[in-house]
């Protein structure tokens, strides 16, 4: 079985470890290694370690918090899906991470059972948050002007291809056409919608079932 | 001949007068006008006294509550966080592993947890901390370390720094979770505390000559040699934090005399 791989990034090291045990006891999940903040996995990465699926991000870290380090990820290797794994629990906090373009919004506290939910979620593109966050994205993405029939053909396809987490260029191979054009794709699809994070994109994907987990 | 000179007289002597009582009455209006003056300005630099009063007890206030806040959220919040995902972990273990260790490790999670909450409450009570001097809070720390009969103290502090409550209170922090480390972890003999003034910065040294740890060692980065490094930088002060195996571990501050 192929094993989905994970990074942890939380300044305490305790607290990293005993998350790394409870995420080994799942068959489909493996650990590849903690750090201590974003400045700590920006380095690794750039040094050629293993780029993983998941990284599982506090918020509160010295030097490169959680907030700057999913915005990094999100620019350098949109492929990875980022899961905010934190002690603070309020609206402006997710809002934070929800836009700086984590897929997942966990407190460290989560039961297991909540945690293996969130890592299979993001794994298919999906977004996992908790129940009273989905109050929150009514309130700030209601989108009720907007519906998936405003899209044009070539439209909806960039949106499904863009919420497979696929970097521009390997969109742009997909579509066959250049770089530019799929970067004005973009363009529209915000100015459409009224939004301006990659994150509100995915959610209104989302509501909309426009998801397609075959691809 | 009478009459002109009487005339004269008259004359002289009203003028006088005249001059006299508009003398006096330019004295009393300038006299009452500077008397304003001044009650304006002296009401103003009360005001402005005041003024300066509250901001720096409010600046106090807010630095306090930072404190507190800080101080539960790197300590206790994440020594409970700690406990329960060991808790869940527990949770998922098969029948057949032994609960005792973890369970173990849970309670002693929970006691430093309960520990440092009423060291904190301890010290937010404790009026002795806002109003003794660092030497004298100092000398507590090393009686409270000789009282522990694991090691010896000492204290080489001959000096007085003018020091903020909120630096006070910040370094002996700093200083209180080195010792909690030494005595716990380190076996050390004794623990030496030395205070120095240097020409432009005060250095405050304290070292033990335990067993040491290796620093680059992932598994040492607890949180609290984090709060020690960060109370530092919130000092504006600079932090040399050093351990060698079997030889002992030390920590070097030193705050500029322009930041005090």
């Amino acid at each position: 079985m192929m094993k989905h791989s994970i990074v942890i990034a939380d300044d305490h090291p305790l607290i990293a470890t005993a998350i790394r045990a409870i995420i080994e006891q799942f068959p489909d999940f493996r650990v590849l290694y903690e750090v201590e903040n974003g400045q700590m996995l920006m380095d690794k990465l750039k040094d050629g370690a293993e780029i993983p699926d998941i990284v599982l991000l506090d918020m509160s870290m010295p030097i490169m918090d959680g907030k700057e380090t999913a915005i990094w990820l999100k620019s350098t290797y949109p492929q990875i899906k980022i899961i905010a794994n934190t002690v603070q629990n309020d609206i402006k906090s997710f809002v934070s991470m929800f836009e700086a373009g984590a897929l997942g919004y966990l407190t460290k506290t989560t039961p297991p059972k909540e945690l293996i939910n969130a890592l299979r979620t993001v794994v298919q593109n999906k977004t996992h948050y908790p129940e009273w966050a989905q109050n929150t994205l009514q309130a700030l993405y209601p989108f009720s002007q907007v519906s998936p029939s405003m899209f044009n053909e070539e439209e909806s396809r960039f949106l499904k291809f863009f919420c497979c987490n696929l970097s521009q260029v390997q969109i742009a191979e997909k579509m066959n056409c250049d770089l530019n054009k799929v970067q004005d794709l973009e363009k529209t699809l915000y100015t459409k919608l009224h939004v301006n994070s990659s994150n509100a994109l995915v959610h209104f994907a989302q509501v909309n079932n426009l998801i397609d987990e075959s691809l | 001949m009478e009459q002109v000179e009487i005339t004269i007289f008259i004359i002289l002597v009203s003028a006088v007068l005249l001059i006299f009582i508009i003398g006096t009455v330019v004295f009393i209006f300038q006299f009452r006008e500077r008397k304003i003056k001044h009650d304006v300005e002296k009401k103003r630099m009360h005001d402005q006294f005041d003024v300066q009063l509250l901001h720096s007890r409010v600046k106090t206030q807010e630095d306090t509550m930072r404190f507190i806040g800080e101080e539960i959220h790197d300590s206790v919040a994440q020594k409970i966080t700690l406990a329960t995902i060991y808790t869940h972990k527990v949770g998922m273990n098969p029948i057949s592993v032994p609960l005792q260790p973890e369970l173990d490790n849970i309670l002693k999670v929970l006691d430093d947890a309960i520990e440092e909450l009423r060291e904190l409450s301890k010290n937010l009570t404790d009026q002795r901390l806002q109003e003794a001097d660092i030497v004298s809070l100092l000398q507590t720390e090393a009686e409270r370390i000789i009282s522990t009969g694991r090691c010896k103290a000492i204290l080489e502090v001959n000096i007085h720094i003018p020091l903020k409550p909120t630096t006070k209170i910040f370094l002996l922090r700093i200083i209180q979770e080195f010792i909690q480390n030494s005595l716990k972890h380190s076996k050390c003999n004794v623990i030496k505390i030395v205070l120095t003034e240097h020409s432009d910065h005060f250095q405050l040294k304290i070292e033990d000559d335990g067993i040491g740890f290796d620093t680059n060692d992932n598994k040492n980065k607890g949180s609290g040699l984090n709060n020690m490094r960060r109370r530092t930088q919130m000092l504006g002060a600079t932090y040399i934090f050093d351990s060698q195996l079997n030889k002992g571990t030390s920590l070097i501050i030193k705050i500029e005399k322009s930041k005090l």
